[in-house]
């Protein structure tokens, strides 16, 4: 049973230069327990669709224009915001890249996770006070009494996200939206953090939607992957599926331009140019100026998300044969086999 | 040209900062931001340097370039000692070391246009005249390091505020090729970058490097980044280099268990590898570099440490049979070492 259904999710921006398609009909599904890497380059809109999901973005200058967010059965679109103040934080809840940003600054950091539990939950001071120390505990926090009293400026960055994650977690979300969690961390405080997540997850089923650019995170830690591109999903498939043969030449350039593919001292295979402008869209597949396997037909429409092996879709006009063989031309011609 | 000396060369250099005191009311505290380090970069070649927050890679990158006076300790470029030359000669050495910054954003003057940027260093110099009358040469010059770093000439008018990161870091790339260097200090070039656009500063920066014959000290805390660049590298753990090795023995037979864990964090792009990875985790946090801990400065976290580690600092030229310098008493073999036993009833 899926706890969060996003179906046709569209919405952008109202500027005065015109309007920002932000998202373009977004779909996918979210199992409980479930772990959905969603990745993508600056700017494609990983983290304008998590803002949506919360109905976080101010309205105007953002505007939905069609879809619906199903959380347990219950559209959240449609709810007033005084329900939605209870889901935000409550049955979904977020961890953002920088949690000293993310943290208020003047609070010591039992009392804000308690103030956290204490607008979700019907509970006295006291017990949101216990609650927030063990929520710092689950996060292994060592002597959590003592670091409740303590502010964010007074702990590390990596502490600062454990804190972040406990607080996130103190309502046991059924969704966890987690935009970048380790991107400002030391790899070394990176391992602990994810190793925390997973062990979390597995002992809540909380469901997580991991927004990331690091695609060996992906590898690590998702079941499926969403590719984004330009407001739009151009790939969704098993994580097994995506590294092994991906559908969509973005994703592809992607997979190739991470350094540890590559042989040593050969170049890297690269993604020419930047991401398009969202106001002047290119005619037909958004990524076809920059994709090496670009057709006439690229230009023609916009390639719909369809399925092309099960559980696998891609937008592309090119059939999977055809792609895979230009694929394995490019790699044999940038890294040729001794 | 001798190649029997290093290009740059660092002998037991140390800086300490002094932070706290004054009008902000706490005690004095003595920052040892670099601790006693000692490398040598060959001319042609790539010397990575990789370590966490904290770790003191930019500050020895600071170093290297004379940015900073050493506390102790000193640098030499082609074998003469920075710290004895006079200022004309300092202005030469000058200009053949140039650094690369992180961000893109803030290293380039945003009321600046891109010729101005460019050729502020020829100006500096004096390569080109400032006037009006050395326009026309400058235009040139400013022009052929464009297009030499992939962008066009006619972007000379442009505000950096036009351009994205990835061209940004080129426009930093062309300022440090302005005068011809043969060092280039990159502190971390492409950490600021998508992966696609990294790809191709990581091209370009391989380009120049084998057009122009430079030599790269390369300071990232990116291991699979430095796997494809460096030839050499240096690992860097509170100050000191922990370990020092060609790239590819690095990567098959790390010997610090620092190493190892760092090694063992990255996760791989490949979900059949990482389900079959066992990771180690380090306890705890790093220690500050204003309270070093006593004997080695790993041993807090080290899951191998026994007593001598927390008494003796080990010293990087002692090999213990390493094959390559580790600062370990207790060198490993392979991160096996490193893990705790596997349980004997394996589930799947």
């Amino acid at each position: 049973m899926s706890t969060l259904i996003v179906d046709e999710l569209s919405g952008g921006f109202r500027l005065p230069a015109g309007t920002v398609p932000a998202l373009n009909g977004v779909s996918f599904t979210l199992d409980e327990g479930e772990t959905i890497a969603l990745v993508g380059e600056s700017g494609s809109g990983k983290t304008a669709l998590i803002l949506a999901l919360m109905r976080l973005h101010p309205t105007p200058p953002f505007a939905y224009t069609g879809g619906r967010i199903m959380l347990e059965g219950r559209d959240l679109l449609t709810l007033p915001e005084r329900s939605m103040r209870q889901v935000r934080g409550g049955a979904i809840a977020t961890v953002f890249q920088d949690p000293m940003t993310s943290l208020n600054p003047v609070m010591t950091v039992g009392a804000q996770i308690a103030e956290a539990v204490r607008i979700h939950q019907k509970v006295s001071r006291d017990e949101s006070r216990k609650v927030a120390v063990s929520a710092l505990g689950e996060v292994g926090i060592a002597s959590p009494e003592a670091r409740a009293r303590a502010y964010p400026h007074q702990l590390s960055g990596g502490m600062r996200q454990r804190v972040a994650i406990a607080m996130a977690l103190a309502c046991r979300p059924k969704v966890l939206l987690a935009d970048e969690p380790t991107t400002a961390l030391d790899v070394t405080s990176q391992a602990q953090i994810v190793e925390l997540l997973k062990e979390l997850q597995h002992r809540h089923g909380t469901a997580v939607i991991l927004v990331t650019h690091d695609l060996g995170l992906v590898a690590q830690v998702a079941q499926r992957v969403l590719v984004m591109y330009a407001g739009r999903l151009v790939e969704t498939a098993s994580v097994d599926d995506i590294f092994a043969h991906p559908q969509m030449p973005y994703t592809w350039a992607l997979l190739q331009s991470v350094p540890s593919r590559t042989p040593r001292g050969a170049d890297l295979i690269t993604i020419p140019g930047q991401p398009p402008n969202l106001l002047d869209l290119p005619r037909g597949c958004s990524f076809s100026p920059r994709c090496p396997f670009a057709a006439d037909a690229c230009g023609a429409a916009v390639p719909p998300l369809a399925e092309r092996f099960p559980g696998h879709s891609a937008a592309c006009v090119l059939e999977p044969a055809e792609l895979s063989k230009r694929q394995h031309d490019l790699e044999t011609e940038v890294s040729p086999t001794p | 040209m001798t190649t029997n000396v290093p290009l740059l060369e660092v002998r037991d250099l140390r800086k300490v900062f002094n932070a706290g005191g004054g009008l902000s009311g706490q005690a004095r505290r003595q920052v040892h931001a670099v601790n006693g380090v000692n490398l040598s970069v060959w001319p042609g070649q790539t010397v990575g340097i990789v370590g966490e927050s904290g770790c003191g890679k930019s500050t020895l990158a600071r170093l290297m370039l004379g940015l900073y006076a050493p506390t102790s300790g000193e640098v030499l470029f082609e074998g003469a000692s920075i710290a004895s030359l006079s200022r004309r000669e300092l202005l030469a050495v000058r200009r053949n070391m140039q650094i690369v910054f992180q961000d893109p954003y803030s290293s380039l003057d945003p009321r600046m246009r891109l010729r101005d940027i460019i050729a502020e260093p020829l100006v500096t110099h004096g390569l080109v005249g400032r006037g009006r009358g050395s326009q026309g040469r400058r235009r040139e010059r400013v022009g052929e390091l464009l297009e030499a770093v992939g962008l066009g000439a006619g972007d000379q008018d442009r505000h950096p505020r036009e351009l994205s990161g990835g061209q940004r870091q080129r426009v930093g790339i062309a300022r440090a090729l302005a005068l011809d260097p043969r060092l280039l200090v990159l502190d971390e070039p492409v950490s600021a970058l998508d992966v696609s656009i990294q790809a191709q500063v990581i091209n370009l920066l391989a380009r120049m490097q084998r057009e122009r014959g430079l030599t790269y000290v390369f300071v990232t805390h990116d291991l699979s980044v430095l796997r494809h660049v460096a030839d050499y590298v240096a690992v860097m753990y509170l100050g000191q280099v922990v370990e020092f090795a060609p790239t590819d023995e690095l990567f098959r037979q790390a010997r610090h268990p620092y190493t190892q864990s760092l090694l063992s964090a990255v996760p791989v792009p490949d979900p059949a590898v990482e389900r079959r990875r066992r990771r180690i985790v380090l306890k705890g946090e790093i220690p500050s570099p204003d309270d070093l801990p006593a004997g080695c400065a790993f041993h807090t976290r080290c899951p191998v440490a026994r007593d001598l580690c927390s008494s003796e600092a080990p010293g990087l030229d002692q090999q213990n049979g390493a094959g390559h310098p580790a600062a370990c008493h207790f060198p490993v073999t392979s991160a096996e070492d490193l893990l705790a036993p596997q349980p004997t009833t394996s589930p799947t």
